[in-house]
C-alpha cells in the first residue's frame, strides 16, 4: 500500500486545512457571545449549550457552505441589516454617478474599465471633449 | 481667458463643447522603489468643497483591485465608469510613469485638487500617497509622495 | 483515444508545465520558510493587545496585517516618513524589512504570468488545463494498466520507463490535480469570472467630536484573538469621521474609534470563502505542511514527463502506428492487439491494410483499450493475441480477463481469436485459449473458431485470413512479410567452449559493446542500456525471424555475453557455436524487465540448468553489494559443462555468490537441480519465509520439476510458487 501514503498524507493535510477556515469565527463573535451571556444571565442557566447550537444553525441556513451568517434567529442583527440598507440609500443619494453603492454585495462585481484609447475619457468636465490621452512608462 | 470664471467654464464645457479651452497637461510620477509588484494608482480631483469631481487617469485594469484605492473608492463607490477611456497599466516599482491630457484650462487655480491614491499588492494601501492643489505655483515642481510615489509633477 | 488525449497534450505543453511545476515546487518552500521564520504570538494575545503593543513602538500607526503563517507586518507615517516592519508580536519590536524572501517575488510573477502580464497569465492557466488534463487522463491510464480501479495501487510491472512513469504518477496525482485545478480556479478569480468579490461592509463615519477610545476598551478588538486578525487599520488622525477598519477570517468590521461600537459589518460570503480556501490550498500559505507536499509532488513533473516521452518514442520505433486507422466509433471491423513487441502489431497492420483494401473500414487498437461502447459500429471484432513463454499473458493485456467476465453483457458483434505462440511450449498460445474460453463463458459470439500462428509463421497467418475471407464473403489471403527487426553487427572478441565431452557442445559467446550515438545513450535505445537477464536477438543468416538468447552480462560490464548449445540441425545455434572470435552477428536487444532480482537486500534463490546459468551468472556478477544469493545449478559433468566454473568459484571468494550447490547428471550421484532443492527443503522454506525471491532459468521441463518440488517445500510455510508469482518473487525464464 506504499503508493497510497502520498495520497492519504495529502487527504489529511488537505482536510486539516479546509477545517481550519470553515472553522473560523465570525467577525461579531465577540459581540454576540455577550449578547448570548446577556440572554443566558436573563434567563435560565441551562441555555448555555443550546446558544451554541443556535449559531451552527445560522450556519446552516446563510449558504449551506459552513459559513456563517448574520441573518440568524436573533432581533439585534435583523436591526442591524435595516441599518445596513439605510446607508445604502444614502450612498445613493450622496454620489450621482455612483452605479454601484459602496457596501453592496452583488452589485459590485462591475467588468474592468475600457482601456485608454478604446473608447473617449469620460465626460465629467474636466476633459475636453476628443481628447485623447497620452500615456508612457518608463 | 484664465478671467473666466472656473465653474462657468466647467458648465460650459459640458453644455457647449465647442467653445472649450484647452492645453495639454502632463502629470510625470516616478515611482520608489519599494521592493513589490507594479502598483495601482487613482489619480482623481476635488473640487473646492473637497467633493471629489472626476478622474483624470487609472493606473491598474482589473476593477477589482479597485477597493484598495481608498479615496478613490470611497468616492465613487468603485464605479469603473468614472475610468473608462483613461485606464493603463499599472507602474513598477522604481519606474516613472508620464500622462498627457487635454484638460479644461479652468482646472487650475479654482480650488481643484488632485489626490493620487497608490495600492500595491501584500502591501498597506496608502490613500493621498500624493496630494497637489492645481494651482499655477504648483505647474513645473515636483510634489513629494508619501508611501510609494516618490513625486509627481505637474506640466503644461 | 484516452491515449493521444494523454499524448498530445502531454507532449506540446511539456515544457510550460516544466516552468510551472518546478516553480511551484520552489515556491511550495516559501510558506514553510515564513512560518519557521516567524515568532509566534502567544495564543491569549487579543488584536487590541497587539495593537497597542505595536503602536505604542510606532506612532502614526495606520496599518498591522498578519499573515497566516503569524507573520505580523505594520505600516505607519510618522514624521513626514512612511515606515514598514515585520513586528514582534510578544513586543511590538521591529524585527525587520517586510520585504519579501529573495526570490520570491521573481519566481512568483514567473508562475503566475511568465513575466507576460495578463496574457502569461491565460499562458499559465493552459498549462494547468493541460496538467489537469494529463493527471486526470492519466488516472485513468492507471486504471487499465492495473485492471480497474481497485488495483490501482497493486505492484507495476513492465519496462523500467512505464513503470517509473506509473509509479511516479501514482505518488503525485492527487498534488497535480489539486495544483492544476486550484490554479485555474485562481486564474478565473483573477479575471473576475467568479463572483468571489468580497463584500465590503456599509460606509459608516465615526460619531463626531469624541475622543478615540484606548484600544483596549474596544469590545471588539479586545474580543477578537490576534491569530484570528488579518487586518486591522487605524483611522487617519487627519479625517474626523473615519474610523476602524477590522478584518478577520470571519469578515470585516467598520468600528467608531470614539465609542467602540461595530458600526457595520459583513461576513464573507460563500464563493468568497471558497477562494480563500483555494487560494491556501494552492499556494501553502497558512497551510505549510501541504504546500510542502504539493510542491514535492510537483517535483515528479520533470520525471514524468521524460519517461512519458521515453514510451511514447519506444512505441513510435516499435510501429505500433497504424496508418489511416478508422476512428473506433466508425469502424465496423475492430481489431485488438494483446502484444508487447512489435511482431503482432506488424500482423495487426497487414490485417488492416488488406481489410482496408477489400473497403471494410477498420480500427486496430490495443485490447486493454476495449470497451464494447466505444464501437458503435462495429460488426465483428479480431483479437490478435500473442503468449509469452508458457501460457503468461503479455505485460500489456493484464487484467484483461476480468476486464472481460465484469462486462455487463456480451458485446454484440462477434468475436474471433487468433493466437500467437511458439508451439514448444506445452501451454501453446495458453493466454489467447484462456481469451477465448473466456470469451465464450461470458456469451459472446464466435465469428470463427480460435486459430493460431506458431513462431510468426507467414503461412498459418495466411490461411486464417482465407478462412476470415470466406466468413467475410471477400477473397483475402494475406501474405504478412516480418519486419526485419533493427539491428546492430556485433563483433565476437572471446568464446569459451564446454561440454563437448557429454555430447553438449556449449559456449560462453562474449561480444564488444557496439558504440552508441548520443541520443541512444540519452533514450537508453539499443545496446546503451540493459541488464543481464534481458534478451538478445540475434537474425541467423538467411531467416527474417529472430533466435532469443538470456543475456549474461549487464551494459555495464562494457561486453555483451550469451551461453549457446549447440543443438543438431540449429539454424542459429549452429551459426553461433560455430563463429570464430572477430566474426560479426547480426543482433538487437529487447528487455526483458520481468526476469531480475528484486530491488532490496532480501536474499535470492537462483535455479539454472545447462545455458540457463547465464542470465544468473550475469546477476552474480552484478552483485557487488553481496546480496544473498544462492546458485543451485545443474549440469552435466564437473569437468565438462560447469560454464563459468572457474567465476563461481571466484565470486564465491569475493562474496558476490553466498552458497552454490551443483547437481549433476552424468556423474556420481547422478542428481538433478530438483533433487538438490529437496535435500535444502527446510533451509529453502526459511530463506523464502524471510522474503527471498526465486529466480529460474532453464528449460521447460527443468523448469516444471523445479516448480513442482518447490511446491511441495513450499506448502509446509502456506506459500506456493504462484503465490509467489503474484506478490513477484517468483520469476521464470523458460526456453
Amino acid at each position: 500500500m506504499k503508493p497510497a501514503f502520498p495520497l492519504v498524507a495529502l487527504a489529511a493535510a488537505l482536510s486539516t486545512s479546509v477545517f481550519g477556515v470553515l472553522t473560523a469565527a465570525p467577525i461579531d463573535a465577540p459581540l454576540q457571545a455577550r449578547a448570548a451571556a446577556a440572554a443566558e444571565a436573563a434567563q435560565s442557566a441551562p441555555f448555555i449549550l443550546l446558544a451554541d447550537g443556535h449559531d451552527d444553525d445560522d450556519d446552516d441556513e446563510s449558504w449551506g457552505f459552513g459559513g456563517w451568517g448574520h441573518r440568524g434567529g436573533h432581533d439585534d442583527d435583523d436591526d442591524d441589516d435595516d441599518d445596513d440598507d439605510d446607508d445604502d440609500d444614502d450612498d445613493d443619494g450622496r454620489a450621482g454617478a455612483t452605479v454601484c453603492p459602496a457596501g453592496q454585495t452583488g452589485c459590485g462585481r462591475a467588468a474592468s474599465p475600457a482601456p485608454a484609447g478604446t473608447v473617449e475619457p469620460p465626460a465629467n468636465g474636466l476633459f475636453t471633449p476628443g481628447a485623447k490621452p497620452q500615456v508612457q512608462l518608463n | 481667458m484664465k478671467l473666466l470664471n472656473a465653474t462657468l467654464a466647467l458648465t460650459t464645457a459640458l453644455t457647449a463643447p465647442g467653445l472649450a479651452l484647452a492645453t495639454p497637461v502632463t502629470f510625470t510620477t516616478q515611482m520608489n522603489s519599494y521592493g513589490g509588484d507594479g502598483a495601482y494608482l487613482a489619480f482623481y480631483v476635488t473640487d473646492a468643497a473637497g467633493a471629489y469631481a472626476g478622474s483624470l487617469w487609472m493606473a491598474g485594469g482589473k476593477a477589482k483591485y479597485y477597493k484598495h484605492l481608498p479615496g478613490w473608492y470611497a468616492a465613487t463607490g468603485g464605479d469603473v465608469g468614472q475610468v473608462d477611456g483613461i485606464t493603463g497599466a499599472s507602474v513598477g516599482a522604481g519606474r516613472s510613469l508620464s500622462i498627457t491630457l487635454d484638460l479644461q484650462d479652468a482646472l487650475f487655480d479654482a480650488g481643484y485638487v488632485l489626490h493620487v491614491d497608490a495600492s500595491v499588492e501584500d502591501m498597506s494601501d496608502s490613500a493621498d500617497d500624493v496630494v497637489i492643489p492645481l494651482t499655477s505655483a504648483t505647474i513645473g515642481q515636483a510634489v513629494v509622495g508619501r508611501r510609494y510615489v516618490q513625486s509627481v509633477t505637474v506640466s503644461k | 483515444m484516452l491515449r493521444s488525449i494523454h499524448r498530445w497534450p502531454g507532449l506540446a505543453a511539456a515544457l510550460l508545465v516544466l516552468v510551472l511545476a518546478l516553480g511551484g515546487a520552489a515556491l511550495s518552500v516559501y510558506p514553510a520558510l515564513e512560518r519557521l521564520g516567524t515568532p509566534q504570538a502567544e495564543g491569549t494575545l487579543s488584536v487590541a493587545e497587539l495593537a497597542s503593543r505595536v503602536a505604542a513602538a510606532h506612532p502614526g500607526l495606520e496599518q498591522i496585517r498578519r499573515a497566516p503563517s503569524g507573520r505580523v507586518v505594520a505600516w505607519w507615517f510618522d514624521a513626514g516618513k512612511p515606515g514598514a516592519a515585520v513586528i514582534d508580536p510578544a513586543t511590538g519590536a521591529d524585527l525587520g524589512s517586510p520585504d519579501p524572501l529573495p526570490g520570491l517575488r521573481w519566481l512568483t510573477d514567473l508562475h503566475r504570468t511568465l513575466f507576460l502580464g495578463d496574457s502569461g497569465r491565460l499562458v499559465t492557466a493552459a498549462g494547468a488545463a493541460a496538467m489537469l488534463v494529463l493527471a486526470l487522463s492519466g488516472a485513468v491510464l492507471v486504471a487499465r494498466r492495473m485492471g480497474g480501479w481497485r488495483r490501482w495501487f497493486d505492484r507495476t510491472r513492465g519496462p523500467f520507463a512505464g513503470r517509473l512513469h506509473v509509479d511516479l504518477a501514482r505518488y503525485a496525482v492527487g498534488g497535480l490535480v489539486l495544483s492544476s485545478a486550484t490554479a485555474l480556479w485562481l486564474t478565473a478569480s483573477v479575471f473576475s469570472l467568479l463572483p468571489d468579490e468580497p463584500p465590503e461592509p456599509a460606509p459608516a463615519t465615526a460619531t463626531a467630536g469624541l475622543p478615540r477610545m484606548e484600544l483596549a476598551q474596544i469590545e471588539l478588538l479586545s474580543g477578537t484573538p490576534a491569530s484570528a486578525l488579518k487586518e486591522l487599520s487605524f483611522p487617519s488622525p487627519d479625517d474626523p469621521a473615519d474610523t476602524y477598519t477590522l478584518t478577520t477570517d470571519g469578515g470585516t468590521a467598520l468600528i467608531d474609534p470614539g465609542t467602540g461600537e461595530m458600526l457595520s459589518f459583513v461576513t464573507p460570503g460563500g464563493w468568497e470563502r471558497a477562494t480563500e480556501i483555494v487560494m491556501m490550498l494552492h499556494t501553502g500559505q497558512g497551510a505549510a505542511a501541504l504546500g510542502l507536499l504539493l510542491g514535492l509532488m510537483s517535483l515528479s513533473v520533470p520525471a514524468l514527463g521524460i519517461t512519458g516521452l521515453v514510451q511514447w518514442l519506444a512505441a513510435r520505433r516499435q510501429g505500433l502506428r497504424i496508418r489511416g486507422n478508422a476512428a473506433p466509433g466508425q469502424a465496423e471491423t475492430v481489431v485488438l492487439v494483446a502484444s508487447e513487441g512489435g511482431t503482432t502489431w506488424g500482423f495487426a497492420r497487414t490485417l488492416h491494410q488488406g481489410l482496408t483494401a477489400a473497403g471494410h473500414s477498420v480500427h486496430v487498437g490495443a485490447l486493454t483499450a476495449f470497451d464494447p461502447a466505444r464501437y458503435g459500429q462495429a460488426r465483428r471484432f479480431l483479437i490478435l493475441a500473442a503468449t509469452y513463454g508458457d501460457g503468461e499473458a503479455p505485460i500489456a493485456a493484464r487484467g484483461v480477463l476480468d476486464g472481460l467476465r465484469r462486462l455487463p453483457a456480451p458485446p454484440l458483434a462477434p468475436v474471433a481469436v487468433l493466437g500467437f505462440g511458439d508451439r514448444s511450449f506445452p501451454d501453446f498460445c495458453g493466454f489467447s485459449r484462456a481469451l477465448a474460453d473466456t470469451a465464450r463463458a461470458i456469451g459472446w459470439a464466435d465469428l470463427m473458431p480460435m486459430a493460431t500462428v506458431d513462431r510468426q509463421s507467414v503461412q498459418d497467418f495466411a490461411r486464417w485470413s482465407r478462412d476470415l475471407g470466406t466468413v467475410l464473403g471477400v477473397a483475402l489471403e494475406l501474405s504478412h512479410l516480418p519486419e526485419r527487426p533493427q539491428t546492430q553487427g556485433l563483433r565476437l572478441i572471446s568464446r569459451r567452449d564446454y561440454g563437448a565431452e557429454v555430447q553438449a557442445p556449449t559456449a560462453i559467446l562474449r561480444f564488444a559493446l557496439p558504440r552508441q550515438g548520443l541520443w541512444q545513450r540519452l533514450t537508453g535505445q539499443g545496446f546503451a542500456r540493459f541488464e543481464a537477464g534481458d534478451l538478445l536477438g540475434i537474425l541467423p543468416e538467411g531467416s527474417d525471424v529472430p533466435r532469443f538468447y538470456s543475456l549474461a552480462s549487464a551494459a555495464g560490464d562494457g561486453f555483451v555475453e550469451i551461453c549457446v548449445r549447440h543443438h543438431p540441425g540449429g539454424l542459429c545455434s549452429g551459426m553461433l557455436t560455430g563463429l570464430a572470435v572477430g566474426g560479426v552477428v547480426q543482433a538487437f536487444l529487447r528487455r526483458n524487465p520481468d526476469f531480475r532480482p528484486a530491488r532490496g537486500s532480501a536474499p535470492v534463490i537462483l535455479i539454472g540448468a545447462g545455458t540457463g546459468v547465464g542470465p544468473l551468472a550475469g546477476f552474480i556478477r552484478a552483485n557487488r553489494r553481496g546480496r544473498p544469493m544462492h546458485l543451485y545449478f545443474g549440469a552435466r559433468s564437473p569437468q565438462s559443462d560447469l560454464l563459468y566454473g572457474a567465476d563461481l568459484a571466484h565470486w564465491q571468494r569475493d562474496g558476490r555468490l553466498s552458497r552454490l550447490t551443483t547437481a549433476f547428471s552424468r556423474h556420481g550421484a547422478r542428481h538433478y537441480v530438483q533433487d538438490e532443492l529437496r535435500a535444502d527443503a527446510a533451509q529453502l522454506a526459511r530463506l523464502i519465509a524471510a522474503g527471498a525471491q526465486v529466480m529460474v532459468c532453464g528449460g521447460r521441463e527443468m523448469a516444471a520439476s523445479v516448480r513442482e518440488a518447490l511446491a511441495e517445500i513450499l506448502s509446509g510455510v502456506g506459500q506456493s510458487p504462484a503465490s509467489l508469482k503474484a506478490e513477484g518473487r517468483y520469476a521464470e525464464d523458460v526456453y
